[in-house]
């Protein structure tokens, strides 16, 4: 691989079509080598020549970023399910739940591995790359930002609570407690990335509570409280009420809705 | 003089749909066309003039086709009907910005810069 060719490897990494990839490998290629003619014209001769447009061009690591960012599409939000399925299914495997128990897993595992049209590259790549994107895209995109600092703080959120004694029955947990800790995390997490920390407790706590109680008092989930199955229920309860918050921060963005707007003050 | 690079980050949008008004070219042509009308004080940095070509393609702003070209295959960019009204829209916009600047730069006494 000449280094040429390697830099325009390196410089469009993270696009995973690889019908599109080469397309732009090419266009770049053309713009270097017209480049580096115009070098050899000043005198440098066609090594150093070619070395200096591609000094020009910039890091491939940065351009990987910026091609990545001009021309990926989110992963679809179901497959950043996928890991709490599976863990899901682990822990009923785990504890040795009956095979009922542990099948009805198994429709939504499969819904959120499904591939996407677009997964050209390999499921795991993709998500890599997605990851990589979406960090980068965090105070841009109210929907990621919310899946993953959901999600996480749900993650973190179930390791704390099983740690913590119940004072409450179990009902009391689901109704009072669940959605006031969710609320409270989000807005601790994402207040600094949110326009509207108000609005975003109150719809952490408005979203988290149907999923808290649907899940707590249905058939399809273990009956346990260790810490594995706290924390991916905590984490399916954040990632689902990140989900909402994000939509209704969206839709807040759209229509200019600000505390200052909520409290009736100018902000002129 | 070096202009600050957030100064162009923000007009670069608006350079290339500029520059594709007025015939269509492709990348390399692009930047050596804006050196050229800006006498050096512009130019593109090679790496991020692409990601920006393929996010105004995306947003179907500018068109692009495949031509060969001295035996290499270029990707010619042109500008669209939606192009032509963003840039309408982004020139209005610059022309107001920049008059309010130079208002203000007037208004306090920094006139002389400016004659």
């Amino acid at each position: 691989m000449t280094p040429l060719h390697e830099y325009l490897e390196q410089a469009t990494w993270y696009l995973t079509n690889p019908r599109q990839a080469e397309a732009i490998r090419m266009e770049m290629r053309a713009h270097l080598e017209d480049l580096a003619e115009e070098l050899q014209g000043e005198g440098l001769n066609a090594d150093t020549a070619l070395a200096t447009a591609v000094a020009r061009m910039g890091p491939p690591q940065s351009i990987a970023l910026d091609l990545a960012e001009a021309h990926h599409r989110p992963l679809p939000w179901r497959h950043y399910l996928a890991p709490v399925f599976l863990g899901c299914i682990t822990f009923c495997l785990w504890t040795g739940e009956p095979w009922q128990v542990t099948a009805r897993w198994f429709p939504f595992l499969i819904f959120s591995v499904w591939p996407d049209r677009r997964d050209w590259g390999g499921p795991m790549r993709l998500l890599r790359v997605d990851l990589r994107v979406k960090w980068r895209w965090l105070r841009r995109q109210p929907w990621d930002r919310g899946l993953i600092t959901g999600g996480a703080s749900g993650a973190v959120a179930g390791l704390i609570w099983s740690a913590v004694p119940h004072w409450f029955e179990p009902v009391n947990d689901y109704m009072v407690i669940f959605p006031l800790s969710a609320a409270l995390l989000m807005a601790a997490v994402q207040r600094r990335l949110m326009p509207t920390p108000a609005l975003l407790t109150a719809s952490g706590a408005a979203f988290t509570f149907p999923f808290a109680f649907l899940l707590g008092f249905s058939e399809w989930w273990p009956p346990t409280t260790d810490w594995p199955s706290m924390t991916a229920f905590f984490t399916i309860c954040f990632g689902l009420a990140a989900l909402g918050a994000g939509w209704l921060t969206e839709v807040a963005q759209a229509k200019g809705w600000t505390l200052k707007a909520l409290k009736g003050i100018s902000s002129d | 003089m070096t202009i600050n690079r957030e100064l162009l980050k923000g007009s670069t949008a608006t350079l290339v749909l500029s520059i594709l008004s007025r015939e269509a070219m492709h990348g390399y042509q692009m930047a050596r066309e804006l050196e050229r009308i800006s006498a050096g004080v512009l130019t593109f940095k090679e790496g991020t003039l692409y990601p920006i070509l393929h996010t105004l393609e995306a947003e179907g702003l500018i068109a692009a086709e495949w031509q060969a070209e001295r035996g290499r295959e270029r990707k010619v960019y042109r500008l669209t009907d939606s192009g032509q009204g963003e840039l309408r829209r982004r020139v209005a916009e610059w022309e107001s910005f920049r008059g309010a600047v130079d208002q203000v730069i007037r208004e306090v006494g920094l006139g002389d810069a400016l004659a």
